[in-house]
Protein backbone atom coordinates (compact mmCIF):
# COMPACT_ATOMS: atom_id res chain seq x y z
CA UNK A 1 0.00 0.00 0.00
CA UNK A 2 1.63 3.11 -0.86
CA UNK A 3 0.86 6.53 0.50
CA UNK A 4 -1.49 7.93 -1.98
CA UNK A 5 -4.00 4.13 -1.07
CA UNK A 6 -3.99 5.39 2.45
CA UNK A 7 -7.64 6.70 4.82
CA UNK A 8 -5.80 9.61 4.76
CA UNK A 9 -5.98 10.42 1.04
CA UNK A 10 -2.96 11.70 -0.38
CA UNK A 11 -0.24 13.32 1.58
CA UNK A 12 -1.23 16.54 -0.23
CA UNK A 13 -4.64 16.66 0.84
CA UNK A 14 -3.83 16.23 3.98
CA UNK A 15 -0.68 19.02 3.94
CA UNK A 16 -3.42 21.81 2.57
CA UNK A 17 -5.85 20.52 5.47
CA UNK A 18 -3.66 20.65 8.12
CA UNK A 19 -2.45 24.15 6.65
CA UNK A 20 -5.51 25.31 6.80
CA UNK A 21 -6.73 23.78 10.36
CA UNK A 22 -3.79 25.62 11.77
CA UNK A 23 -4.25 28.97 10.14
CA UNK A 24 -7.46 29.41 11.29
CA UNK A 25 -6.49 27.76 14.97
CA UNK A 26 -3.59 30.19 15.34
CA UNK A 27 -5.98 33.34 13.89
CA UNK A 28 -8.10 32.24 16.66
CA UNK A 29 -5.78 33.04 19.22
CA UNK A 30 -4.16 28.97 19.98
CA UNK A 31 -0.81 28.88 22.03
CA UNK A 32 2.04 27.75 20.04
CA UNK A 33 2.63 24.02 21.56
CA UNK A 34 -1.59 23.98 21.16
CA UNK A 35 -1.38 24.49 17.80
CA UNK A 36 2.27 22.11 17.62
CA UNK A 37 0.28 19.57 19.33
CA UNK A 38 -2.93 19.25 17.52
CA UNK A 39 -1.50 19.45 14.20
CA UNK A 40 1.02 16.38 15.01
CA UNK A 41 -1.51 14.59 16.37
CA UNK A 42 -4.01 15.06 13.46
CA UNK A 43 -1.36 13.84 11.29
CA UNK A 44 -0.29 11.04 13.51
CA UNK A 45 -3.36 9.46 13.44
CA UNK A 46 -3.12 9.45 9.48
CA UNK A 47 0.30 7.49 10.19
CA UNK A 48 2.10 10.74 8.74
CA UNK A 49 4.54 12.98 10.62
CA UNK A 50 4.12 16.57 10.94
CA UNK A 51 6.72 20.06 11.32
CA UNK A 52 5.19 23.24 11.58
CA UNK A 53 7.07 26.43 11.60
CA UNK A 54 4.61 29.26 13.22
CA UNK A 55 5.59 32.94 12.43
CA UNK A 56 2.93 35.56 13.35
CA UNK A 57 1.18 35.69 10.17
CA UNK A 58 1.94 32.75 8.36
CA UNK A 59 1.92 29.29 8.72
CA UNK A 60 4.88 26.93 7.16
CA UNK A 61 3.77 23.10 6.88
CA UNK A 62 5.60 19.76 6.15
CA UNK A 63 4.02 16.34 6.06
CA UNK A 64 5.80 13.28 5.75
CA UNK A 65 5.32 9.77 5.27
CA UNK A 66 6.59 7.04 7.70
CA UNK A 67 9.08 5.94 5.31
CA UNK A 68 10.14 9.71 4.81
CA UNK A 69 10.30 9.36 1.30
CA UNK A 70 7.11 11.83 0.25
CA UNK A 71 7.09 15.23 1.35
CA UNK A 72 4.28 17.70 0.98
CA UNK A 73 5.07 21.40 1.86
CA UNK A 74 2.20 24.29 2.51
CA UNK A 75 2.03 27.74 3.66
CA UNK A 76 -0.98 29.33 4.74
CA UNK A 77 -1.47 32.97 5.38
CA UNK A 78 -2.69 33.27 9.15
CA UNK A 79 -6.75 35.63 8.49
CA UNK A 80 -6.83 38.26 10.20
CA UNK A 81 -9.77 36.95 13.13
CA UNK A 82 -11.16 37.66 16.44
CA UNK A 83 -10.30 35.67 19.68
CA UNK A 84 -12.60 32.64 19.77
CA UNK A 85 -11.94 30.25 23.02
CA UNK A 86 -14.96 28.78 21.48
CA UNK A 87 -13.93 27.91 17.94
CA UNK A 88 -9.79 27.11 19.65
CA UNK A 89 -11.74 24.31 21.59
CA UNK A 90 -13.75 23.05 19.08
CA UNK A 91 -10.49 22.57 16.91
CA UNK A 92 -8.89 20.94 19.12
CA UNK A 93 -11.82 18.65 20.12
CA UNK A 94 -11.93 17.61 16.20
CA UNK A 95 -7.91 16.74 16.22
CA UNK A 96 -8.67 14.43 19.56
CA UNK A 97 -11.76 12.98 17.73
CA UNK A 98 -9.69 12.34 14.75
CA UNK A 99 -7.50 10.61 16.88
CA UNK A 100 -9.73 8.80 18.77
CA UNK A 101 -12.42 7.94 16.61
CA UNK A 102 -10.08 7.34 13.28
CA UNK A 103 -12.26 10.20 11.15
CA UNK A 104 -11.59 9.83 7.83
CA UNK A 105 -9.85 12.89 6.14
CA UNK A 106 -13.22 13.83 4.02
CA UNK A 107 -15.00 13.63 7.35
CA UNK A 108 -12.55 15.79 9.43
CA UNK A 109 -12.44 18.13 6.69
CA UNK A 110 -16.59 18.72 6.55
CA UNK A 111 -16.73 18.96 10.57
CA UNK A 112 -13.92 21.71 10.11
CA UNK A 113 -16.01 23.27 7.81
CA UNK A 114 -18.56 23.40 9.97
CA UNK A 115 -16.82 24.48 12.77
CA UNK A 116 -15.28 27.29 11.40
CA UNK A 117 -19.37 28.23 9.55
CA UNK A 118 -21.32 27.66 13.20
CA UNK A 119 -18.95 28.43 15.95
CA UNK A 120 -18.48 31.85 15.63
CA UNK A 121 -21.51 33.32 16.08
CA UNK A 122 -22.84 31.16 19.06
CA UNK A 123 -23.45 34.07 20.99
CA UNK A 124 -25.34 36.95 20.09
CA UNK A 125 -23.96 40.37 20.07
CA UNK A 126 -26.33 41.46 22.96
CA UNK A 127 -25.19 38.43 25.15
CA UNK A 128 -21.95 39.66 24.86
CA UNK A 129 -22.47 43.29 25.48
CA UNK A 130 -24.33 42.31 28.51
CA UNK A 131 -21.74 39.83 30.11
CA UNK A 132 -18.70 42.26 29.02
CA UNK A 133 -20.78 45.36 30.98
CA UNK A 134 -21.18 42.96 33.81
CA UNK A 135 -17.93 41.37 33.90
CA UNK A 136 -16.27 44.84 33.99
CA UNK A 137 -18.89 45.84 36.59
CA UNK A 138 -17.63 43.31 38.30
CA UNK A 139 -14.11 44.32 38.39
CA UNK A 140 -15.23 47.71 39.47
CA UNK A 141 -16.62 46.37 42.73
CA UNK A 142 -13.62 43.99 43.40
CA UNK A 143 -10.93 47.31 42.93
CA UNK A 144 -13.57 48.71 45.47
CA UNK A 145 -15.77 50.85 44.10
CA UNK A 146 -19.22 51.60 45.34
CA UNK A 147 -22.75 50.60 43.83
CA UNK A 148 -23.18 53.53 42.27
CA UNK A 149 -19.25 53.44 40.54
CA UNK A 150 -20.79 50.07 39.75
CA UNK A 151 -23.70 51.36 37.99
CA UNK A 152 -21.58 53.71 36.31
CA UNK A 153 -18.69 51.88 34.86
CA UNK A 154 -21.71 49.20 33.94
CA UNK A 155 -23.30 51.82 31.63
CA UNK A 156 -19.57 52.94 30.51
CA UNK A 157 -18.90 49.53 29.51
CA UNK A 158 -22.55 49.18 27.87
CA UNK A 159 -21.04 52.47 25.47
CA UNK A 160 -17.96 51.41 24.77
CA UNK A 161 -18.59 47.89 23.68
CA UNK A 162 -21.29 48.76 21.58
CA UNK A 163 -19.14 51.03 20.01
CA UNK A 164 -16.72 48.11 19.65
CA UNK A 165 -19.17 45.73 18.15
CA UNK A 166 -20.18 48.65 15.70
CA UNK A 167 -16.27 49.28 14.37
CA UNK A 168 -15.09 46.09 14.32
CA UNK A 169 -18.27 45.23 12.44
CA UNK A 170 -17.42 47.79 9.57
CA UNK A 171 -13.74 46.44 10.19
CA UNK A 172 -12.26 49.24 11.15
CA UNK A 173 -8.53 49.07 12.22
CA UNK A 174 -8.37 47.48 15.57
CA UNK A 175 -6.21 50.09 16.90
CA UNK A 176 -8.82 53.31 16.20
CA UNK A 177 -11.55 51.22 17.30
CA UNK A 178 -9.77 50.87 21.16
CA UNK A 179 -8.77 54.61 21.28
CA UNK A 180 -12.21 55.56 20.78
CA UNK A 181 -14.01 52.84 22.83
CA UNK A 182 -11.70 53.91 26.01
CA UNK A 183 -12.19 57.36 24.88
CA UNK A 184 -16.09 56.94 25.12
CA UNK A 185 -16.08 54.57 27.76
CA UNK A 186 -13.83 57.19 30.15
CA UNK A 187 -15.96 60.05 29.56
CA UNK A 188 -19.04 58.34 30.33
CA UNK A 189 -17.55 56.84 33.36
CA UNK A 190 -16.60 60.18 34.28
CA UNK A 191 -20.19 60.84 35.21
CA UNK A 192 -19.22 59.81 38.68
CA UNK A 193 -16.91 62.75 39.61
CA UNK A 194 -18.78 65.07 37.33
CA UNK A 195 -22.30 65.34 39.12
CA UNK A 196 -21.22 63.99 42.50
CA UNK A 197 -22.88 60.87 42.17
CA UNK A 198 -20.83 58.33 44.58
CA UNK A 199 -17.58 57.82 46.52
CA UNK A 200 -15.29 56.20 44.20
CA UNK A 201 -14.91 58.10 41.31
CA UNK A 202 -11.11 57.37 40.25
CA UNK A 203 -11.92 53.77 40.89
CA UNK A 204 -15.11 54.05 38.34
CA UNK A 205 -13.06 56.21 35.93
CA UNK A 206 -9.84 53.79 35.85
CA UNK A 207 -11.69 50.26 35.49
CA UNK A 208 -14.30 51.39 33.06
CA UNK A 209 -11.84 50.33 30.29
CA UNK A 210 -10.62 47.20 31.57
CA UNK A 211 -12.94 45.19 29.42
CA UNK A 212 -10.62 46.62 26.62
CA UNK A 213 -6.93 44.80 28.06
CA UNK A 214 -5.44 42.06 25.72
CA UNK A 215 -5.18 40.18 28.39
CA UNK A 216 -5.12 36.86 25.79
CA UNK A 217 -2.51 37.84 23.60
CA UNK A 218 -0.40 38.41 26.70
CA UNK A 219 -1.03 35.70 28.35
CA UNK A 220 -0.24 33.46 25.32
CA UNK A 221 3.14 35.41 24.35
CA UNK A 222 4.10 34.79 28.04
CA UNK A 223 3.12 30.74 27.26
CA UNK A 224 4.54 31.05 23.64
CA UNK A 225 8.18 32.38 25.40
CA UNK A 226 7.93 29.33 27.83
CA UNK A 227 8.02 26.98 25.35
CA UNK A 228 10.73 28.83 23.41
CA UNK A 229 8.27 30.24 20.57
CA UNK A 230 10.39 33.76 20.55
CA UNK A 231 8.83 35.42 17.55
CA UNK A 232 5.37 34.25 18.22
CA UNK A 233 6.13 35.29 21.89
CA UNK A 234 7.70 38.46 20.94
CA UNK A 235 4.99 39.68 17.94
CA UNK A 236 2.20 38.88 20.23
CA UNK A 237 3.33 41.13 22.78
CA UNK A 238 4.06 43.87 20.70
CA UNK A 239 0.43 43.50 19.74
CA UNK A 240 -0.80 43.48 23.07
CA UNK A 241 1.93 46.78 24.17
CA UNK A 242 0.08 48.46 20.95
CA UNK A 243 -2.95 47.97 22.21
CA UNK A 244 -2.42 48.70 25.29
CA UNK A 245 -1.01 52.16 24.43
CA UNK A 246 -4.31 52.77 22.44
CA UNK A 247 -6.14 52.10 25.56
CA UNK A 248 -3.86 54.79 27.58
CA UNK A 249 -4.47 57.37 24.85
CA UNK A 250 -7.75 56.83 24.90
CA UNK A 251 -8.19 56.78 28.54
CA UNK A 252 -5.50 59.57 28.86
CA UNK A 253 -7.83 61.75 26.00
CA UNK A 254 -11.02 60.93 28.21
CA UNK A 255 -9.73 61.73 31.06
CA UNK A 256 -8.12 65.20 30.07
CA UNK A 257 -11.29 66.47 28.27
CA UNK A 258 -13.34 65.47 31.88
CA UNK A 259 -10.69 67.54 33.78
CA UNK A 260 -9.86 64.74 36.07
CA UNK A 261 -7.12 62.95 37.42
CA UNK A 262 -3.76 63.62 36.51
CA UNK A 263 -4.44 66.63 33.87
CA UNK B 1 -14.85 77.10 32.04
CA UNK B 2 -15.72 74.83 34.46
CA UNK B 3 -18.59 73.86 32.42
CA UNK B 4 -16.30 72.70 29.45
CA UNK B 5 -16.51 68.71 30.73
CA UNK B 6 -20.17 68.73 30.96
CA UNK B 7 -20.93 70.41 27.88
CA UNK B 8 -18.25 67.20 26.33
CA UNK B 9 -20.36 64.65 28.22
CA UNK B 10 -23.34 65.67 27.14
CA UNK B 11 -22.44 66.04 23.42
CA UNK B 12 -20.78 62.58 23.79
CA UNK B 13 -23.75 60.82 25.21
CA UNK B 14 -26.19 62.73 22.62
CA UNK B 15 -24.01 61.89 19.84
CA UNK B 16 -23.79 57.53 21.18
CA UNK B 17 -27.75 57.60 21.69
CA UNK B 18 -28.22 59.17 18.16
CA UNK B 19 -25.75 56.52 16.88
CA UNK B 20 -27.28 53.72 18.78
CA UNK B 21 -31.22 54.73 17.91
CA UNK B 22 -29.80 55.20 13.97
CA UNK B 23 -28.02 51.61 14.11
CA UNK B 24 -31.09 49.63 15.81
CA UNK B 25 -33.84 51.61 13.21
CA UNK B 26 -31.40 50.15 10.45
CA UNK B 27 -30.81 47.07 12.10
CA UNK B 28 -34.88 46.84 12.35
CA UNK B 29 -35.55 47.83 8.58
CA UNK B 30 -33.03 45.44 7.32
CA UNK B 31 -34.88 42.56 9.20
CA UNK B 32 -38.18 43.35 7.54
CA UNK B 33 -36.65 43.71 3.87
CA UNK B 34 -34.06 41.52 4.47
CA UNK B 35 -33.63 41.07 0.58
CA UNK B 36 -34.19 44.44 -1.18
CA UNK B 37 -31.95 47.24 -1.64
CA UNK B 38 -32.78 50.40 0.21
CA UNK B 39 -31.42 53.82 -0.02
CA UNK B 40 -31.06 54.99 4.06
CA UNK B 41 -30.98 59.01 4.65
CA UNK B 42 -28.29 57.32 6.98
CA UNK B 43 -26.28 54.03 6.77
CA UNK B 44 -24.32 52.56 9.61
CA UNK B 45 -24.77 49.02 9.06
CA UNK B 46 -24.23 46.71 5.90
CA UNK B 47 -25.56 43.64 5.10
CA UNK B 48 -22.38 41.40 6.48
CA UNK B 49 -21.96 43.78 9.61
CA UNK B 50 -23.10 41.17 12.12
CA UNK B 51 -20.42 38.92 12.58
CA UNK B 52 -17.13 37.96 10.34
CA UNK B 53 -17.06 34.30 10.53
CA UNK B 54 -13.50 33.33 11.60
CA UNK B 55 -11.33 31.52 9.60
CA UNK B 56 -14.20 32.14 6.01
CA UNK B 57 -11.87 32.94 3.76
CA UNK B 58 -15.03 33.58 1.23
CA UNK B 59 -16.36 35.90 3.50
CA UNK B 60 -13.02 37.91 3.50
CA UNK B 61 -13.33 37.86 -0.21
CA UNK B 62 -16.87 38.85 -0.53
CA UNK B 63 -15.56 42.35 1.58
CA UNK B 64 -12.78 42.65 -0.75
CA UNK B 65 -15.08 42.68 -3.76
CA UNK B 66 -17.58 45.35 -1.56
CA UNK B 67 -14.42 47.98 -1.63
CA UNK B 68 -13.41 47.54 -5.53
Amino acid sequence: MTSETTSAGTPRRLCLFLAHYSAVLLGCGATCIRLTKNVERIAASFGYRAEITIMPRHVHLSVTDSQGTDVVTAIESVPQTGISFALNTELSRLSWATADSGLSLEECSRQFDDIVRTTGSRHSRTTELLLASAANAAFCRLFGGDAIAMAVVLAATMAGYYIKQLMLGRHIDLRLTVIVCAFVSSVISAADSLFSLGTTPAIALGTSVLYLVPGIPFLNSFSDLLYRHYICAFSRFVDAVVLTCCLSAGLCAGMAAMNSGMF
Amino acid sequence: MTMTPIIIWTAIVALLLVIITADIIVRHRHSRHEHSRRIRPIDLATEREEFFITGDRLAAQEDDDDDF
